[in-house]
């Protein structure tokens, strides 16, 4: 018997274009979507060179110890490194005040009897610049009058000291060396989506099963094939559709988009697992409760999306303000414990937090499943 | 007796749907229950099943107290649903063996019930096409092979003729005649008086949950004062001369209806001949004049003062 049911409707289901179409294809394009739109976020971490033009002075320029200072942090005439802080050319004042006016350095230098930066608009480039300079001013102005006032003091090692910058910022990484990659959070949010998103197929589950629903639920009770059994097998194979629809979701964004889960695709799979099995029941505990088809979509589609923006889905910002003013939503949403398990992984070095997560979502989906078969468990109904 | 059902109540609300219900069919017969649309059959058919709860009494099935896990009782119970009760994913073969699965583990066994159904359905020129694709004729053969295909002793069958073409309605009508022959019992439930005499070895007429009139064909209409209809279509059908025929000896009634004067007449010798020598005496022609015996609906007229399709 399980294996004439469970088959059956794994063939059903394979076959239902709605089913495939939003387990599917939709988290498929969403993912792609995300490649291309989100693709170069993690590029904009990355640092870009400041263009700077130096105004040429029959080499005059090349004996200043600003130039000096520029030349070891600037690419200067194709000789790059990634330490460089500048891209530095050499042009005439004319050309240089061209190329500030179209927007392509931020800003040039004369080399003169007075030595003079002029800078475009506001910009970070600008600010970085304009501290780069300030600084090495404000060093040799130092350096000029320890040697004139204190010439001595060079000996007790005290150039060292003006030269040495101290750092008080640490930079340390929680996530095991990897990179932070914030795009990765999407797709977290869209297997998390993809998952709960089972909670519109399982629907049917109890659709077909309730008497009072459809004839074909009627001629089902009236078989002699038990109810509970029969839930129980058309869940395993819904359960089966809807984690081999989780997996390809993960192989595509893994192999194909190439995003990198890091060390951790193990857990990300283990969260799948359960957030597919979370989203199933779900659906089947708030459409056992209604009796209209229509309403019992509106509501697992309107918990789904809810739960989803409670876990800050769309918004981050509503994630913190429901941990802070209502933390115990955080513990009845699916969407929210999963995210918080894929977020954890993310963050955290450590399982702890992960494994929390994992045994609130594991005891939710019990609790769903059990509230489920109390209400199935009705063996005739008052009205069909 | 293969089903029995005793002082059944069942309320809707302040609706009684059921009332007081007494049925006993017997093995081997094709039973009828016939009744207006609202008139209780339905659910009666959901309370035999156990698909309903019922307020009082009580449903023997195959000897037995029927109940929702009575399993081994419904293994032997074929159900062929009002409205088409089959998977839209599936195909028609799928579909019949799906059902059928339920009761048949074997599937050797069960291949060769599927087949039969298919053949008993005429449908094996559609066996891979799906629900989706077949006419309503065809959907509600489909219908009725995923009932019968695991071969049940007892079938119940809720209108399973509504909505389809008069082909169609042939073969089903034949198909459960032979079901029958071939030692199903049959519950059959339906609103058309043409099919229940036309199959049924006993009827039961059902009114507002309550059965009115129960017995053979013959015998519901031996219920009846009416022995004979007389349809006249003539000119000059004068109040006067209506006054007169129903004041003939052995007469009922005499109503004008659709342009037709339509006499009743007592059971015993016919008055044909007297309403034609009648009809001569005054100088009345006529140009259609014809006789029949009452039917099904004249039986449930005179009991219940309303037309089964009312």
């Amino acid at each position: 018997m399980f294996r004439h049911i469970f088959l059956y409707n794994l063939k059903a289901l394979s076959r239902t274009k709605e089913a495939i179409f939003w387990s599917l294809v939709f988290p498929i394009v969403l993912s792609t979507l995300f490649f291309f739109a989100f693709g170069d976020l993690s590029k904009a971490d990355s640092f870009n060179k400041i263009s700077l033009a130096v105004v040429e002075r029959d080499g005059f320029e090349k004996d200043s110890p600003l130039y000096r200072a520029l030349i070891p942090i600037s690419d200067i005439d194709g000789e790059a490194s990634e330490k460089d802080l500048f891209t530095i050319a050499v042009v005439t004042e004319e050309e240089g005040e061209k190329l500030l006016k179209d927007g392509d350095i931020a800003g040039y230098v004369h080399f003169g009897d007075r030595l003079e930066l002029v800078l475009s608009d506001n910009g970070w480039g600008q600010t970085v610049t304009k501290r780069f300079f300030d600084d090495f001013l404000q060093t040799a102005a130092t350096v000029e009058n320890i040697l004139k006032e204190n010439p001595g003091a060079i000996r007790e090692g005290l150039l060292e000291d003006v030269y040495n910058r101290e750092t008080y910022l640490y930079e340390a990484s929680v996530t095991r060396g990897t990179s932070a990659d914030s795009s990765i959070i999407c797709y977290y949010a869209l297997l998390a989506m993809t998952c709960l998103m089972g909670s519109t197929v399982s629907v049917e589950d109890i659709i077909k099963l309730q008497a009072n629903m459809s004839p074909r639920a009627a001629r089902l009770n009236a078989s002699p094939a038990p109810k509970f059994k029969m839930f129980l097998y058309n869940i395993c194979a819904t359960a089966i559709f809807q984690i081999a629809v989780v997996a390809i979701v993960l192989v595509y964004i893994t192999l194909v988009l190439g995003v990198n889960f890091g060390g951790r695709l193990p857990y990300v799979a283990l969260t799948l697992l359960l957030g597919c099995i979370t989203g199933l029941f779900f659906g089947t505990a708030i459409s056992v409760i209604t009796k209209s088809n229509g309403v019992k979509y509106a509501l697992v589609v309107g918990g789904t999306i809810l739960s989803s923006f409670l876990a800050g889905m769309m918004m981050v910002s509503v994630k913190h303000i429901v941990r802070q003013h209502l933390p115990f939503l955080e513990y009845v949403s699916p969407a929210s414990l999963i995210t918080d398990a894929f977020y954890s992984l993310y963050y955290y070095d450590g399982l702890t937090r992960y494994f929390g997560n994992m045994a609130v979502l594991f005891v939710l989906t019990v609790f769903l499943c059990a509230f489920t078969c109390l209400v199935l468990r009705r063996k005739s109904y008052a009205s069909l | 007796m293969i089903i029995k059902i005793s002082n059944l109540v069942k309320r809707y609300g302040d609706l009684v749907a059921l009332d007081h219900l007494e049925l006993e069919i017997r093995r081997g017969e094709v039973f009828g229950l016939l009744g207006p649309n609202g008139s209780g059959k339905t659910t009666a058919i959901n309370c035999i099943l156990s698909l309903l709860k019922y307020d009082k009494g009580t449903i023997e099935v195959m000897g037995r107290p029927m109940s929702p896990t009575a399993y081994d009782i419904k293994r032997r119970i074929g159900v062929v649903m009002q409205n088409v009760a089959v998977f839209d994913e599936v195909t028609v073969r799928e579909n019949i063996d799906y059902f059928c699965g339920l009761y048949i583990k074997d599937k050797r066994e069960r291949a060769r019930l599927v087949d039969e159904a298919i053949d008993f359905a005429e449908l094996g020129d559609y066996r891979r096409f799906y629900p989706k694709k077949l006419s309503g004729g065809l959907l509600r053969r489909l219908n009725i092979a995923c009932g019968i295909a695991h071969r049940p002793e007892l079938i119940i069958m809720d209108e399973p003729t509504v909505a389809v073409d008069p082909q169609s309605r042939n073969k089903i009508l034949e198909g459960i005649l032979k079901l029958n022959r071939e030692g199903a019992t049959v519950l059959y439930t339906s609103h058309y008086m043409e099919e229940v005499e036309h199959i049924c070895s006993r009827i039961a007429i059902m009114d507002r949950g309550r059965i009115v009139a129960m017995g053979t064909n013959n015998e519901l209409k031996a219920m009846i004062r009416t022995g004979e209809i007389i349809s006249v279509e003539a000119v000059g059908l004068t109040p006067e001369v209506i006054g007169h025929i129903k004041n003939m000896p052995g007469i009922n009634s005499a109503d004008i209806k659709d342009n037709m004067l339509i006499v009743k007449s007592k059971r015993g010798k016919s008055q044909l001949a007297a309403i034609v020598d009648y009809f001569n005496s005054r100088g009345i022609s006529f140009s259609r004049m014809y006789s029949e015996v009452p039917s099904l609906n004249d039986v449930f007229l005179e009991i219940t003062g309303k037309e089964l399709r009312d």
